[in-house]
């Protein structure tokens, strides 16, 4: 069954050292080497357990996007610990890290064999994004020649074709056109089934309260909210937060 | 199917066990080498996608270059125009072979800092992506210096059948030192870019190609020295129908075992940072 559990802490370091002794910004510092770093995540601890759909809510900056790639493997942690459990897909970014000089057809080669498929389940798989992310002859042009809701239909298909236990999403998926959207969530859901595990970022509380039954708040870094997501939202207005 | 169902990353990983981490991101890019391969062949499609005569006209500037520094190359160092010939072709084959993907890794990762930091993926792909390009490339150029050899009324022999093995080789001796190129690049952008192609040219005047190394006298030895020369050498010698020296293959499995411990204790320190300085 999938999982995440993390406890860690990140830091990014700063190219100019002079940043770390400057401004009230508590999130500027040095690290143990006595580097100067930002402490992008701080004291995070998290489980994710099977069947949660969490957003992941905050103001620019918080970390939503850092901890994301955290979990995705991408950055790791300066302190602690991250473990992952099941097949990851992060679409962080809707061009999933395609070579935008390719055709598209070649990124979906190339994005699948990196996620181990090969032969038939390679040609079932190529045909599977095919169809779900529709853009017809568009496929065999170079991606940088594509408008950003084309690669928003790729993206997506490809990021669900490698059949994911752990999604980890940023909103850039509802900015697509109403009807690919709906085709989408229902896509979403099908792939994700009732154990697999989304982590959504995104600004919009309403979207969140409508795809995910947990909300997860940051703010500098830190977490300073974790619950189902009605009640979270519940026990904001009844302290007066947004 | 997919990757490994069970991911741990920690920053509190003993450091008795970075090592173990970094070889894990070495047998990850051993693990996708089928969509590395795929991405050279796509990479050498995309240069020549626009033309139908690019990979001809490529392989054409090659011959022509080489033909033109002959002529002029032959008189001046006072050797046979036919011997000198297939002897700058090879040496050249070879030269273009490791300092095209060194100076590709310059800047490869800030060109592909986008796709680094879209999903996990090894830091060690993009270097073994440049290594890939540059066989791909030179097996299609390879025509170069083998029409060079036969014209100069060279032959091949028994020792030209170990050239795959010593393409290897070379690809082996190469990939620790564009994972490296690669960091500091990251690190350092600009002051690589301009070290990379300061040393390639210096590289280019001391080493072994446009002049044979016997004209050194008793400091050819000293060429050992030099890892250009070495893995030209491996390159070159099989091409002209000849095992490569002894001291050679030493001295290339010397500096092999160096740039690889070095590229393996700069990649345990600098992997879980390396994303952040793009």
């Amino acid at each position: 069954m999938p999982r995440i559990s993390l406890a860690l802490g990140l830091d990014i370091p700063l190219m100019q050292s002079t940043r770390a002794d400057g401004g009230d910004d508590a999130r500027i510092g040095r690290d143990r080497s006595g580097r100067a770093v930002l402490h992008a995540l701080r004291d995070v601890e998290l489980t994710l357990e099977p069947g949660d759909r969490t957003a992941l809510l905050g103001t620019n900056g918080a970390g939503k996007t850092t901890l994301l790639r955290v979990m995705a493997g991408i950055y790791r942690p300066s302190v602690g610990t991250l473990r992952t459990e099941g097949v990851v897909a992060s679409m962080i970014d809707p061009m999933l890290g395609l070579s935008p000089e390719l055709f598209g057809r070649e990124n979906v080669r190339l994005y699948l064999r990196s996620y181990g498929f090969s032969g038939a389940d390679l040609a079932c798989a190529e045909a599977d994004v095919v169809e779900t992310a529709d853009i017809g002859p568009f496929l065999d042009m170079p991606v940088s020649g594509y408008s950003a809701g084309m690669v928003i239909r790729l993206g997506f298909a490809l990021g669900t074709a490698v059949k994911p236990d752990i999604l980890l999403l940023d909103e850039w998926l509802f900015t697509a056109d109403a009807a690919f959207l709906d085709k989408a969530l229902a896509r979403l859901d099908r792939v994700l089934g009732k154990t697999g595990i989304l982590v959504l970022s995104t600004h919009q509380t309403e979207l969140a309260r409508s795809i995910c039954n947990r909300e997860i708040r940051l703010e500098a870094g830190r977490v300073i909210a974790d619950g189902p997501i009605e009640s979270a939202a519940r026990k904001r207005s009844g302290t007066g937060q947004a | 199917m997919g990757a490994e169902p069970v991911f741990i990353a920690s920053g509190d990983e003993p450091t008795g066990l970075r090592p173990v981490a970094a070889l894990d991101d070495l047998s990850e890019t051993f693990r996708i080498r089928r969509s590395i391969a795929d991405a050279a062949l796509f990479e050498i499609r995309r240069r020549y996608r626009r033309t139908v005569i690019g990979p001809f006209v490529s392989t054409l500037a090659n011959a022509v270059i080489i033909l033109a520094s002959s002529v002029v190359f032959a008189r001046v160092l006072d050797m046979p125009f036919g011997t000198y010939f297939a002897y700058v072709a090879v040496s050249f084959f070879a030269w273009s072979i490791i300092i095209v993907p060194v100076l590709e890794s310059s800047d490869i990762a800030a060109k592909h800092a986008a796709m680094l930091k879209a999903r996990r993926r090894p830091l060690s792909e993009l270097p073994a992506r440049a290594v890939a390009v540059a066989a791909v490339v030179g097996l299609h150029d390879v025509c170069v210096p083998v029409i060079a050899v036969l014209a100069s009324g060279g032959g091949f022999t028994a020792a030209t059948l170990t050239l795959p093995f010593f393409f290897v080789a070379v690809g082996a001796m190469l990939f620790p030192v564009c994972l490296l190129v690669m960091l500091a690049g990251a690190r350092w952008p600009d002051l690589t870019k301009v070290a990379v192609t300061c040393g390639s040219s210096l590289a280019f005047f001391v080493t072994p190609i446009m002049w044979p190394v016997e004209r050194l006298g008793d400091m050819a030895a000293y060429q050992l020295f030099n890892p250009a020369h070495v893995a030209i050498e491996l390159i070159r010698a099989p091409l002209t129908g000849r095992l490569p020296g002894i001291a050679e293959t030493l001295a290339a499995a010397a500096w092999c075992a160096l740039f690889w411990a070095v590229a393996l204790h700069v990649l345990t320190r600098a992997r879980s940072r390396a994303l952040m300085w793009l």
